[in-house]
């Protein structure tokens, strides 16, 4: 808990209960939470911030994860290598994303987490990718 | 004197002269004579010879009248010969004549009796021909009509001998194929009808339905996975049966009787993608629920009574399970809209299924079943999907767990099967990697064992002994094994148990080509 006190998770997801969920879970957990509810708040919260993990949604209205993921990566080098983990529903538009992105560019600093996971494993994935980056 | 015998001598050489002319006159009458007489002698030696000719004519012609004076006597007795036989025959003819007439006074008798007969006889035949005409005539009518019914079919029709030549299309073919009649005629099937499958690849004359039928002997029926191609190079899908036409034993054709499908498959599309939509849509809600729940029930939320934790997981499980349904609802219409994908890598099956079992190990020792798994043993390297080929082993082996009593027995088989092999009475068309999983259960009912794949289906004895279930896993199964190339199949007896295998080509499964 002590170790990740100022660690500082980023969660954009347009469905306020999920979102309010994960944030409780990962407070509890002794993160920092920052929460948006699209992709264009949250890219602003992003280049602010500066969050050590972004947990992103793919489908949310005004600018879907997916776009927001490719203006930052391509906006600087912070944006470049902050760990995003995108919450995918696995819809099949989803999956085609999945499918061209693990085709086409393997970023070691882009997962992929399925919301139907257990709370437990997507705070579980979260820390072991953190524990990554930090090595 | 002297005058005298000058006179002497003169007078003496003028008789001498005389005597001289005289001898000469006498010699040349001798010539002559000489003359004469030789030409006589030349034309008696002509007649002599002419006369010896004419003796050896006259020799050879008595030679030649004795040679057909001996020929005339061979040819009289000859003649008496042949005179003798011809009496000898002229008696026999006679015999035979008098025999005759004995047989034809007989027949006469006969005659008289069958005469009667015969106009009963012929004057049935006659009405046996006018019937047969009659018949003929309704037949040609009839041949007419089968025709016509044939030609007016509301569905494509077409036929074909034995080499898959076509015989015979009918007008609703002519139409949806934009083809004439004798455009295809006598051609095979193949080269004037063009198919192609899903991915727009010409489907071969070795994989056409009326080959296979024609082949096996079997019935042909697909509906999903084919389009036809017309003259204008448009395409439409098509549903088709093919029949082999089967006589004395022997195939002699086949019959393609065929739909286009294009409203059909757009209702379906409209129906996959409207649960597609709905599916996902209920996934969110459903995801909230399931994240809330599982924040009570951590305790992490302060402490809760025992009724409402069991409450709490009774609102969890509820709610997984309408996940599971959700996420099953999400897969079909996947597989149905065809953007299911399958990713191929290259993997030691026997790996996979022994780690897929291990992940079962809890819920089938929580059963206390007995369980054997035998692998062969050596890796088996295939190209495949790993997580649908998890999926479906998990599949199979959760439902053997299910649909058996405790400490009942479930076999977990892998072999490699070679084309020609027969395994769970099924013959092997190629080189498989077969799974089967085998249990001592409740079995499959006979009468819904035709039904197991289909979607949503649980047989009466299933929903009994095991509430829970979709119905959708043996249909998802299917579905992605069949589009990588892949086979299941089942045996089973009611209360007895039942045995499922699952069939990997050795050639690897068929991924699904990019798109971009």
């Amino acid at each position: 808990m002590k170790k990740n006190k100022k660690t500082t998770v980023l969660i954009v997801e347009d469905e306020l209960i999920i979102n309010k969920t994960y944030a409780e879970e990962l407070r509890y957990d002794g993160f920092v939470v920052l929460t948006a509810t699209n992709g264009k708040d949250g890219l602003k919260i992003a280049l602010a911030k500066k969050p050590d993990l972004i947990l992103l949604d793919i489908l949310m209205p005004v600018m879907d994860g997916m776009t927001m993921m490719d203006k930052l990566r391509n906006k600087n080098t912070y944006g470049k290598h902050v760990p995003i983990v995108l919450l995918s529903n696995l819809s099949s538009s989803e999956e085609k994303i999945m499918q061209t992105i693990t085709n086409t560019n393997n970023e070691p600093t882009s997962f992929f987490v399925k919301s139907d996971w257990d709370l437990d494993d997507v705070v579980k994935k979260i820390k072991s990718i953190l524990s990554k980056v930090e090595l | 004197m002297k005058k005298n015998i000058e006179q002497v001598r003169k007078e003496l050489e003028k008789k001498l002269a005389s005597i001289a002319k005289e001898k000469e006159a006498v010699r040349r009458k001798l010539v002559i004579t000489a003359r004469e007489l030789a030409g006589t002698a030349k034309e008696k030696e002509a007649v002599r010879r002419k006369l010896v000719v004419t003796a050896k004519k006259l020799a050879s012609t008595a030679k030649g009248k004795e040679d057909v004076r001996r020929k005339l006597v061979i040819t009289a007795k000859k003649l008496a010969t042949t005179a003798k036989e011809l009496a000898i025959t002229a008696k026999e003819k006679e015999a035979v004549r008098r025999k005759l007439v004995v047989t034809a006074k007989k027949l006469a008798v006969y005659t008289t009796g069958l005469e009667i007969k015969d106009i009963k006889r012929t004057a049935e035949l006659v009405e046996r021909v006018k019937e047969l005409e009659l018949l003929n005539t309704t037949l040609d009518t009839s041949r007419a009509k089968e025709r016509a019914i044939l030609l007016s079919i509301g569905d494509g029709l077409f036929a074909t001998d034995e080499k898959g030549n076509i015989i015979f299309i009918n007008n609703k073919a002519e139409k949806l194929l934009g083809r004439k009649s004798d455009e295809v005629v006598g051609k095979v099937f193949s080269d004037s009808i063009l198919m192609e499958d899903e991915k727009e690849i010409p489907v071969s004359f070795e994989d056409r339905p009326v080959t296979m039928a024609l082949r096996t002997g079997s019935i042909r029926v697909n509906t999903i996975s084919y389009y036809y191609v017309r003259k204008n190079k448009t395409k439409f899908p098509v549903a088709l049966t093919v029949t082999p036409v089967i006589l004395d034993g022997k195939i002699i054709g086949a019959i393609e009787v065929f739909r286009d499908v294009t409203q059909e498959k757009a209702i379906d599309k409209a129906k996959s993608e409207f649960i597609s939509v709905a599916s996902h849509q209920l996934k969110t809600p459903a995801t909230a629920i399931k994240l809330l729940s599982e924040r009570l029930l951590s305790g992490k939320m302060g402490k809760s009574t025992e009724k409402q934790k069991e409450y709490f997981t009774d609102i969890h499980s509820s709610n997984e399970r309408m996940i599971d349904l959700v996420n099953a609802l999400l897969k079909v219409s996947r597989i149905e809209l065809g953007a299911y994908t399958i990713k191929v890598q290259y993997k030691d099956a026997c790996a996979i299924v022994e780690s897929v079992m291990s992940e079962l190990k809890y819920i089938i020792n929580k059963k206390r079943l007995k369980h054997i798994v035998t692998f062969s043993k050596k890796p088996v390297m295939l190209m495949l999907d790993e997580h649908m080929f998890r999926i479906a082993i998990g599949n199979l082996v959760t439902n053997a767990v299910q649909y058996t009593k405790e400490l009942g027995d479930i076999r977990v088989d892998c072999r490699v099967v070679n084309k020609g092999q027969t395994i769970g009475k099924k013959l092997m068309e190629d080189a498989y990697f077969v799974v089967s999983v085998s249990d001592n259960g409740y079995g499959i009912p006979l009468v819904a064992q035709n039904k197991v794949f289909t979607k949503f289906f649980r047989a009466d004895n299933a929903r009994e002994k095991h509430t829970d279930g979709t119905g959708l896993g043996l249909y998802i199964v299917k579905s992605t094994l069949n589009q990588s190339g892949g086979l299941i199949w089942f045996t089973s007896r009611e209360n007895k148990g039942s045995v499922f295998y699952m069939a990997i080509p050795m050639s690897g499964m068929r991924a699904t080509p990019l798109k971009k």
